[in-house]
């Protein structure tokens, strides 16, 4: 737990430090054009930017320690409203890249570790390989191109809100999410394989099928269930990384989440905005590792052997 | 992208440690050649090649500026087409590689010294030094990596130096949990233990008897981390905070190919090739390693 | 619509960028939009490629005007087929001697909150724009001027020097009068839940998406507005704007790229267009230590060939061979143009320049914007045409917006991209006159200084005219900024949305769109 903290607080002012590297000053980002001195003053005062380093920083923590992350520079909204904005978009885009990824990852990967060598088990190799090596941003832009501009069937970008449209709502969400998805499908697809080919091989697994059970319940009843446990923990692990990793897909399509919040506000040297978005994301990430770090060892006998 | 620079990492964290894992039978049929392997080193071959003797190749200026713009690829003067500004796009495409490799080579090779040293000296010395370091190592996995390469390229004026700097931390970590790992499973092996006998210093023992042991892993480690830094360096330079122009990359031809996806798809496509088959390599030639040196991982 | 007229991308970030190529204003030559009587109903759907910060009136009626006009109306509007200023809100601006002007305000009229539109009002507003507090990009504007409330409908207002162009202010920055009431109680949070008397009422943003305004019922215009519902989109790519607008998405698109006023134009859609004044262009530093050489400027400018630029980067556009474009009324050739491109001349220039200075070569950096691809490429061209001089190396360093306006302001550049850009010549001022707010050239001509007040102390047209073309030919020739295209603003709608008459901003006003199904 100390250590937890610990982390924090060295990446919050890890965070504080960078940005006090950054050249250019948030008053440029925010007096108008044509600004006189006394205004650029006035900002400076506004915002404590004439404090001292250590005491800003001071200032902040304290007040994210009473939960109030304070107001970004450039919108004057309060953090907290920004984040909460932004916060659900990315949530959903994990979730559902997520959902999608298991969805696709599980029979393939099952599949493939029941008949290791078989024509499923090659053409998921030849697929994950070639995904594997398509960065995002590649993949982002050939979906694009082949259902956006050549099939012109699904929308190419932007963000429709629920509450207005649930059916363009999600067509405007599938090649994001398909895009996010793709990476994660690989990730799970080798992991489930690599652990089921071990799996299989236990002996209870072996006896039922000496027993003549059927093939589907095998896998279902006694293999997948064992693997799943570390499925769980590396999916949580995934969204806790997809929530702070979606940078990219943000930016190609146009989606208001929190990666494109947080590049935006580098950009605007709005940097209040980005220590707290950077302290929320490794907050997640930390809790998530610390949370499979804790369940792991319950859930998998043979973790716990080789700790103790 | 910030996915895959974590991923050569995640299955240190979720697989169990590998003699638990070990088949009781080899589950796949293992090819006498590893074909894919083998074209996957001839490219990289090639492009590592291209890009240093670039200068002397019969290729034009990637940066001279002509009036045939957005040329299709086909054969006669502009192989692989022109871009929007009339720039020979085989030409771009082979000093862009100077930036993917230059990033691949020296952002790995200094991760990778860093994260070694950092990685055995936790795992020999445990206590103390092990808590530090891996204290560094969590708070370094604990950046969102994509922000942290942003911001950090926001404070240091972009250039190939800074970038290979920056790259160059993202990977530590993984190298550094590798290290230490191996090297804790090995410090209590007998040719250790004998040596600690002899009285020979921790410094010889590391360099002597671990280090050996410990670069098999890392190296089949580095191919995978080379893969994730090109990816890396293209959405920086995707982003437009990458190398600064005229300078050709891939993800800066990416980015501007982007514009006129719907006219010109080639100026996407070609760079995206590239991206596609050097990441590709690496990734076979990874995997190939990682078979050489006898972990039957998951991943 | 207006964007932000300036190459400072605030909010959007690495993707607002693109719209830095252009920010706009202006007023229309687009025409009426079709024919037969309003009919009242419908939802507008409008969208262009960034949105403000803000909806504070104070900030907003400069950048993401057509964002607050549904919501706070403007006092004055301005006709660009008549040439002619216009009531709005407001029912007079009058002055005789361009000194002192009265405000002359309509009776009865209501903010949505129920409070009074009245003179105490506008003062509440404008004093609030003067406060350095409110950060406000008119308060540079406000503060030549002063005021009084001389009864609950009427306004003095006096300014120091002669200006017969003081209505722009009111119809652009200063334009916008939101509730006193609602601000006093909102504190900072009124630009995200702005009050007005404008035709529409806002209802919700979701930033960076869209925002949704109701009809405003107590509107005081009869009949007015012919929609029940707006909603502004913000979609940062022109294609896909394009796209949305085929795909019914929307129902009023923007931009500025003639190549897509083209497209849209055969593909049967109303286009409307609006020529503006600027862009974004090429600035020197004079004040540098290297680029104070007149020689050397001039050596730079011949080398620069805006045909190819446009040929590349902006097929379909005219390239520029002066400040404002050739059939303008404020053109006079006899005063001067652009330097014509002409290596040769550029490298004997550089070549003397050298010899004077006893240098055998010379770097200049060049500020650019990192993650635009468009200025990207132009910015790129410039270099390669640049480096034609032989001794001459252009070095780009390109950084994202903050850095490169802190450069500018400071005046620590030598050549950057930069942009300037409005619906109307009174901007300019601003530009190229030796005290203007936005002259970060360091640029000093004498006789632009004088045509330049003669533009505003002037009433006859012909005396401004004139004054406009000595003003014309001299920053051609000296051309602290050179610019490659004129821009033109446009928009595009389906053929059953009507009423669209561009307003000074190349938004159109909002309140007379309808929809014919």
């Amino acid at each position: 737990m100390a250590r937890f903290l610990l982390l924090l607080l060295l990446v919050s002012i890890a965070v504080f430090m960078l940005l006090e590297l950054i050249p250019g000053d948030p008053v440029d980002a925010l007096v108008p054009e044509g600004a006189t001195p006394e205004m650029r003053e006035q900002v400076r005062e506004l915002y404590g930017l004439n404090d001292p380093l250590l005491q800003r920083y001071a200032s902040w923590l304290g007040g994210v320690l009473q939960g109030d992350f304070g107001r970004s520079f450039q919108t004057r909204l309060p953090v907290a409203e920004a984040i909460a904005e932004r916060a659900p978009v990315s949530l959903e885009l994990a979730v559902l890249a997520m959902v999608v990824a298991l969805a696709i990852s599980v029979p393939v990967g099952v599949w493939s570790a029941y008949r290791p060598g078989g024509w499923v088990d090659r053409v998921a190799t030849l697929v994950t390989s070639a995904t594997l090596a398509t960065p995002s941003f590649v993949l982002g832009i050939l979906l694009v191109y082949v259902f956006g501009v050549q099939l012109k069937v699904l929308p190419i970008l932007g963000w429709v809100p629920f509450s207005q449209d649930p059916v363009q709502h999600f067509s405007h969400l599938v090649l994001p999410v398909l895009t996010l998805a793709a990476g994660e499908c690989v990730l799970f697809t080798r992991l489930l394989r690599g652990d089921m080919l071990a799996t299989l091989q236990q002996d209870h697994v072996l006896s039922a099928r000496a027993r003549g059970l059927p093939t589907w319940r095998i896998l279902a009843r006694h293999a997948l269930r064992q693997s799943s446990f570390s499925l769980v923990t590396v999916s949580g692990v995934v969204i806790g990384r997809l929530i702070g990793g979606t940078v990219i897909v943000e930016s190609i399509f146009s989606l208001p989440g929190m990666g494109s919040l947080v590049v935006n506000a580098i950009i605007s040297r709005d940097f209040i905005v980005v220590q707290s978005v950077v302290l929320l994301t490794a907050l997640i990430y930390l809790l998530m590792n610390t949370l499979v770090d804790l369940t792991y060892p319950l859930l998998d006998p043979r973790v716990r052997k080789a700790t103790s | 992208m910030t996915d895959l620079i974590e991923r050569p990492d995640s299955d240190e964290a979720a697989a169990p440690p590998p003699e638990e894992t070990a088949p009781v039978f080899k589950p796949t049929r293992r090819r006498r050649r590893d074909y894919g392997a083998m074209l996957g080193a001839a490219w990289i071959g090639v492009v590592v090649i291209a890009a240093i003797t670039a200068n002397w190749l019969p290729l034009p200026d990637p940066n001279e500026v002509t009036d045939t713009f957005s040329k299709p690829p086909s054969w006669g003067s502009h192989l692989l087409g022109t871009d929007s500004l009339g720039r020979d796009t085989l030409s771009r495409c082979i000093f862009g590689a100077r930036v993917s490799m230059a990033v691949a080579i020296g952002g790995t090779a200094m991760s990778l010294v860093i994260g070694v040293a950092l990685g055995m000296i936790a795992g020999y010395f445990r206590g103390a030094k092990d808590g530090a370091i891996s204290l560094l190592i969590n708070f370094l996995l604990a950046f969102p990596p994509l922000i942290f390469l942003i911001a950090l390229v926001a404070a240091l004026r972009p250039n190939l130096s800074t970038l290979v700097f920056g790259l160059a931390l993202l990977g530590i970590p993984n190298f550094a949990r590798v290290a230490r790992a191996t090297t804790i499973a090995f410090a209590e092996r007998e040719f250790v233990t004998a040596a600690k006998a002899l009285g020979a210093r921790p410094v010889r023992i590391l360099t002597r008897e671990l280090l050996v042991n410990v670069m098999l892993p890392v190296m089949s480690l580095a191919l995978v981390v080379m893969a994730t830094l090109v990816v890396a360096e293209g959405s920086l330079s995707f982003l437009g905070l990458g190398v600064p122009p005229p300078t050709p990359s891939w993800g800066g031809m990416l980015a501007a190919g982007r514009e006129s996806l719907s006219e010109h798809p080639h100026l996407m496509f070609v760079p995206a090739l590239f991206f596609f088959l050097t990441v590709f390599s690496f990734n076979r030639l990874g995997d190939w390693a990682r078979g050489r040196v006898g972990r039957e991982s998951s991943l | 619509m207006r964007m932000r007229c300036r190459l400072r991308p605030l909010v959007a970030g690495l993707v607002t960028a693109a719209l830095v190529a252009g920010c706009s204003g202006g007023t229309a030559t687009g025409s009426e939009g079709g024919s037969g009587s309003p009919k009242r109903g419908g939802q507008l759907i409008l969208a262009t490629n960034t949105e403000p910060a803000t909806l504070d009136p104070a900030t907003c009626a400069t950048y993401g005007w057509e964002r607050c006009e549904p919501i706070f109306g403007t006092l004055l509007r301005y006709d660009q087929d008549m040439a002619v200023f216009e009531p709005g809100m407001a029912e007079s601006f009058e002055s005789a001697d361009g000194k002192t002007w009265t405000l002359k305000l309509r009776s009865g009229l209501k903010f949505t909150d129920g409070t009074p539109f009245d003179a105490a009002a506008v003062v509440f507003n404008w004093d609030r724009i003067k406060d350095p507090k409110t950060l406000s990009p008119a308060a540079s504007i406000a503060k030549k001027m002063t005021w009084s409330v001389v009864d609950p409908l009427t306004v003095k207002v006096t300014v120091a020097q002669t200006n017969y162009q003081l209505p722009w202010a009111l119809v652009l920055s200063l334009s916008m009068i939101g509730s006193p009431a609602a601000i006093q109680k909102a504190g900072p949070d009124f630009g995200n839940a702005p009050v007005g008397a404008g035709p529409f009422v806002f209802k919700d943003w979701t930033r960076n998406t869209q925002i949704t305004y109701e009809r405003n019922n107590g509107y005081w215009e009869e009949g007015k507005p012919y929609a029940d519902r707006l909603v502004t989109k913000t979609i940062l790519q022109d294609d896909q704007r394009l796209n949305a607008l085929r795909a019914g998405e929307i129902n009023v698109d923007w931009s500025l790229l003639t190549k897509d006023a083209k497209k849209m134009a055969a593909e049967g859609f109303n286009v409307y267009k609006e020529p503006l004044v600027g862009g974004t262009g090429l600035r020197i530093n004079f004040k540098d230590a290297d680029l104070k050489d007149p020689d050397l400027r001039q050596a730079i400018l011949k080398a620069v060939d805006s045909e190819q630029i446009n040929a590349a980067v902006y097929p379909g556009d005219r390239a520029a061979d002066a400040f404002f474009p050739p059939d303008h009324a404020y053109r006079d050739d006899t005063v001067g143009t652009y330097p014509k491109k002409d290596l040769e001349g550029a490298q004997k220039l550089f070549d003397s320049y050298l010899a004077k200075t006893g240098k055998s070569s010379l770097s200049l950096t060049f500020g650019s914007y990192a993650g635009v691809p468009l200025l990207e490429q132009v910015a790129q061209l410039l270099q390669s045409q640049l480096q034609k001089i032989k001794g001459l190396t252009i070095d780009i360093k390109a950084t994202d917006s903050p850095t490169l306006q802190k450069s500018l302001s400071s005046g620590t550049f030598q050549l950057a991209m930069s942009g300037v850009l409005s619906q109307q010549a009174d901007y300019i001022y601003d530009v190229f006159h030796s005290d203007g707010t936005l002259n970060y050239s360091g640029y000093a001509n004498p006789k632009v200084d004088k045509a330049l007040e003669i533009t505003r102390s002037a009433k006859d047209e012909k005396t401004v005219a004139d004054a406009y073309q000595v003003v014309n030919g001299e920053i051609s020739k000296d051309a602290p900024m050179r610019f490659w295209r004129y821009q033109t603003g446009h928009l595009y709608t389906p053929k059953y949305v009507k009423g669209v008459k561009m307003s000074a901003l190349s938004a159109t006003f909002i309140e007379g769109v309808w929809i014919d199904n």
